[in-house]
């Protein structure tokens, strides 16, 4: 059985973070994940340009992301599984009827190691078994990292999101790494 | 004089100069009907929203003022929003609660959580804005609007509004929404980018 530390399966924080540059990510809102902890204070403790604005619900982050993207800011909005289940309706208003290019970074909170190399479908635990299915059911494309392969994908997700102006979420199935 | 919802919006409309103005529900279709403009952005249907979309547009827009137009339903469902604007402190942000003490002004008017007892100026000092105020009346709203002392923002304005009186319910209950109501907020994004040259290229 897999563990979280099995390198397949471990992203580090600066490989993330390297990406949010690529992208031109310039703003953080969030309500904090505990499967990206490394991710959120690798930003605030060296990316000074990358303001963080804390909100209170994931709605909040939703909708205060929009407002940056129609002022010209490049938000990333870091939420965990059940953040994005909590904000579904600001998601389908500021992200798909409104047509922004809002990106989520989405942790899978509760992903038991053994699931790890597996389709997150034979998830024992329905707070991660539901994700995948739930964004292909609100129509928004994501990018699953498993692993470090597929990092280098995540700039390209928001670059997507931008030209076809619609929202898009990059799903973290393991721990990020403090590294 | 008792103040409703456009006589508010007019104030807001005669000062904007080149201000955004984010609103949803009844101050919504007050700041339309007197202020149409591409810097007018609503939260519809998407209730609570106002407050995140002015503050992204006050942190991205340093250079302009921000208007949030926001009912008290509307903020009652996302009060944390106090606290986060608090936190960021845009000085550029001024929030103007439509209390009327009720949802669906003009048609059913139903009751709001708390029934009028809320005191949301005192809410937000409470969570850090630099000042709160009420204003029963467009010349009070005008005057703080304006006062050299309250330039710097985030503050926010409780507003006495009387809401239009209910229609009467009878039969069935049908209104039916016309397709703007699930298209605007987006026309209304893409021209605001569009105006103030932040839309992505090649969009």
């Amino acid at each position: 059985m897999p563990d979280q530390d099995d390198p397949r399966f471990v992203v580090t924080a600066s490989a993330v973070v390297a990406q949010l540059r690529k992208a031109g990510v310039n703003y953080i809102t969030t309500v904090p994940d505990l499967i990206q902890l490394a991710l959120h204070h690798k930003i605030l403790a060296d990316c000074p340009d990358i303001p963080v604005i804390t909100c209170c619900t994931e709605e909040q982050a939703t909708t205060t992301a929009a407002g940056l993207l129609i002022g010209g800011a490049r938000p990333a909005i870091i939420v965990q599984n059940q953040g994005l289940y909590a904000c579904i309706n600001a998601l389908r208003g500021a992200g798909l009827d409104a047509g922004l290019p809002l990106v989520y970074l989405v942790g899978q909170f509760g992903r038991e190691p053994g699931n790890l190399g597996h389709s997150t479908s034979q998830s024992n635990r329905r707070v991660v078994r539901l994700l995948s299915p739930l964004l292909d059911a609100l129509e928004v494309p994501h990018l699953d990292v498993e692993g470090p392969e597929h990092v280098p994908a995540i700039a390209d997700v928001f670059a997507q999101a931008r030209r076809q102006m619609r929202p898009a979420a990059i799903v973290f199935g393991n721990y990020i790494a403090a590294a | 004089m008792p103040m409703n919802a456009k006589d508010a919006a007019g104030v807001v409309a005669e000062l904007r100069g080149d201000g955004l103005v984010a609103c949803t529900m009844s101050a919504m279709h007050a700041i339309f009907e007197v202020s149409p403009s591409p810097l007018n952005v609503s939260s519809v249907p998407l209730m609570g929203g106002a407050t995140g979309l002015g503050l992204g547009l006050a942190l991205s827009q340093p250079g302009r003022r921000v208007f949030v137009l926001d009912g008290d339903s509307s903020l009652l469902m996302q009060l944390g929003m106090l606290t986060t604007i608090a936190d960021q402190a845009p000085a550029n942000l001024v929030h103007l609660v439509f209390k009327n003490n009720v949802q669906f002004a003009g048609f059913s008017n139903t009751p709001v959580s708390g029934r009028g007892k809320v005191d949301f100026a005192a809410m937000a000092l409470a969570a850090g804005y630099r000042w709160a105020r009420a204003a029963g009346e467009a010349a009070a709203l005008r005057s703080l609007l304006t006062a050299p002392e309250l330039a710097q923002g985030p503050g926010l304005v409780e507003l006495d509004i009387t809401p239009p009186p209910p229609i009467a319910l009878q039969g069935p209950v049908v209104r039916v929404m016309p397709e703007k109501q699930f298209t605007r907020m987006g026309d209304e994004a893409r021209a605001m980018m569009i105006a103030l040259g932040t839309l992505p290229a090649g969009v």
